[in-house]
């Protein structure tokens, strides 16, 4: 999932089998968390169709962040749960999510500074690359194999989102605009907000999926395929821009009810 | 590695390989080679701390314990069982970094510096079953007849031999550590110690590399451990307490935590440092080590690669 600039924003990236079969890609099942007395979440449930660009879209306090914590497992739901792929993903821990096939960035931008931006790809690759302390340290000829294919694909990334020349810069040198898309990038395994539209909808015509909270609602309404609205840890609405922009309950919770 | 890396390691290689014909004509300073043999053996220890403390952001206090199960192993096997030395070596870096294993993970699970706590605890306990077990390990007054280490026809037993067998072992263990860091096991070490948790959504197990690395740490101090016993075929507990364990941090930390480099010229002048110059305080040793730990942190945090550096640069 990536978090999007100024904002929460998520992205469920999948390789997943592009098969059109019926089932939804993530399924949320009356999922609800609780921190002490207060609700974030009241039982959401919820589906996310293969190969989309869903946004998640609520005012401040809606739980949208709670929302994407419990799908890539950072918080584990008080009860409900999430299937991904027909598979129960809840109380697993965040890596072994990862490993089956969602990635995440966060709203403040959580790349590795310290690392090039070309090592921030590679990382990306951890999940679908296998050889460890021995082989690495004695440099065994399969090891050698796989390091060579994780810095064409991490390279091929780069290129694909434009940052191919800075490939050997300290990510946290770049500017803010770039390393949201290095943090991409780096989630795709596979520029500021207009070129952020354009990328996300270029990684769905790969066949990923996309989720994304942002508070842009610009982006949100050009690029979105679904919406779903928030509203006080509550499921409010859910549709096509055109119908999100057009609901008058949407129209309330923004704007209040003085409107 | 890169090819700086690989010109460093040659240009060490050439300087550390002449430097017994530089100072064996000089009675005055003829026995820096036995200093510079624990130095070699020290490195091996101090790079596996590098690895844990610099890449992995964990601290371990307990290096001298597992230099001990390593020394101590070698020791027993080949002293009271016969076993030849060579396969000694190898059981007591499984024996290690197997006690490092179940030591580490509960500690490594937990977020923040529980690792050092236990490995606190388990530094003490072991110095205590080394002194205690006298049946075994002689207790406080020592493990004798710990026979030289044999490799095939070749018996080491000259300074200058074992100076040679020492430092080539160093940079091996060097070149392998190079080797983890410039692969995706590397990678996924220094992205635990910038987040753990985004880390974590990468797809990094954090806590079974954490283990991975202080198992790695534990099994080269007990190979650096092996080597001594063999060198000085005499051991005491007091080799292997606390201060030691200590002693091996300030290595890591004076050169240069993120740096291997870093590792081996902390360790080649604190040897000397410890040897050679820090007697005359006798009790007050402690003291000064405190003193250059406390001067590190605060004015040279990165250590003293990062005056190199700038230097160069």
């Amino acid at each position: 999932m990536t978090e999007s600039s100024g904002s929460v924003a998520g992205q469920a990236a999948t390789a997943a089998p592009a098969e059109t079969s019926a089932a939804p890609l993530l399924e949320l099942q009356d999922v609800a968390m609780q921190f002490g007395g207060v609700a974030a979440l009241k039982g959401i449930s919820y589906s996310v169709g293969e190969g989309i660009i869903q946004a998640v879209i609520g005012p401040n306090g809606a739980g949208k962040t709670t929302l994407f914590h419990c799908i890539s497992g950072l918080l584990h739901p008080t009860s409900g749960s999430v299937v991904f792929n027909g598979r129960v993903i809840t109380g697993m821990v965040p890596h072994e999510i990862a490993r089956l096939g969602i990635s995440r960035t966060f709203q403040h931008v959580a790349i590795f500074q310290h690392m090039t931006v070309l090592e921030n790809v590679t990382i990306g690759r951890h999940p679908r690359s296998r050889f460890g302390f021995l082989s690495a340290g004695l440099r065994l000829p399969g090891m050698r194999r796989e390091e060579r294919q994780i810095q064409e694909a991490a390279r091929a990334y780069l290129d694909f989102v434009g940052l191919g020349d800075d490939a050997g810069f300290a990510a946290g040198g770049l500017p803010l605009g770039k390393q949201k898309i290095l943090e991409i990038a780096r989630g795709l395994d596979m520029r500021e907000t207009e070129e952020l539209g354009e990328l996300i909808q270029r990684i769905r015509g790969t066949g990923v999926t996309v989720m994304l909270v942002e508070h842009d609602m610009n982006l949100i309404m050009d690029i979105s395929d679904r919406i779903l609205v928030l509203y006080y840890g509550n499921y409010l609405a859910t549709g096509t821009p055109a119908e999100i922009k057009d609901n008058p309950a949407v129209v309330e919770a923004y704007l209040g009810q003085g409107g | 590695m890169n090819r700086k890396d690989w010109w460093i390691l040659l240009g060490a290689s050439a300087a550390l390989g002449a430097f017994p014909w530089l100072v064996l004509p000089f009675k005055a300073v003829s026995h820096y080679i036995d200093v510079m043999v624990f130095a070699g053996i020290f490195t091996v220890v101090a790079l596996g701390l590098s690895m844990l403390m610099g890449y992995a952001g964990q601290i371990s206090m307990a290096q001298a314990a597992f230099f001990g199960v390593g020394a101590y192993t070698s020791g027993i096997l080949t002293s009271k069982f016969g076993w030849p030395p060579l396969a000694a070596v190898p059981m007591g870096m499984v024996l290690s970094g197997g006690v490092a294993w179940l030591v580490g993970i509960p500690a490594l699970r937990l977020k923040g510096h529980y690792l050092a706590m236990a490995t606190l605890g388990f530094g003490v306990i072991v110095h205590i079953v080394l002194s205690e077990e006298v049946e075994w390990t002689g207790g406080p007054s020592g493990l004798i007849n710990i026979p030289s280490l044999r490799i095939g026809p070749w018996k080491v037993s000259s300074e200058i031999s074992w100076y040679y067998l020492v430092w080539v072992i160093a940079f091996l263990c060097l070149v392998f550590c190079f080797h983890i860091l410039h692969s995706r096991v590397g990678r996924a070490l220094r992205a635990i110690h910038e987040s753990e948790v985004a880390a974590e959504s990468m797809g990094v197990p954090t806590a079974r590399y954490k283990l991975q690395v202080f198992v790695l740490g534990a099994a080269f101090a007990a190979l650096a451990g092996s080597l001594y016993a063999h060198y000085v075929q005499f051991l005491t507990p007091s080799s292997f307490n606390l201060m030691w364990s200590i002693r091996f941090v300030l290595m890591v930390m004076m050169g240069g935590m993120q740096s291997l480099w870093g590792a081996l010229l902390g360790t080649i002048l604190l040897t000397f440092v410890g040897n050679e110059w820090l007697h005359v305080f006798a009790e007050f040793e402690v003291l000064v080590y405190g003193a250059i730990l406390l001067v590190v942190a605060l004015f040279l945090p990165q250590g003293l690669v990062s005056l190199v550096k700038r230097h160069v640069s």
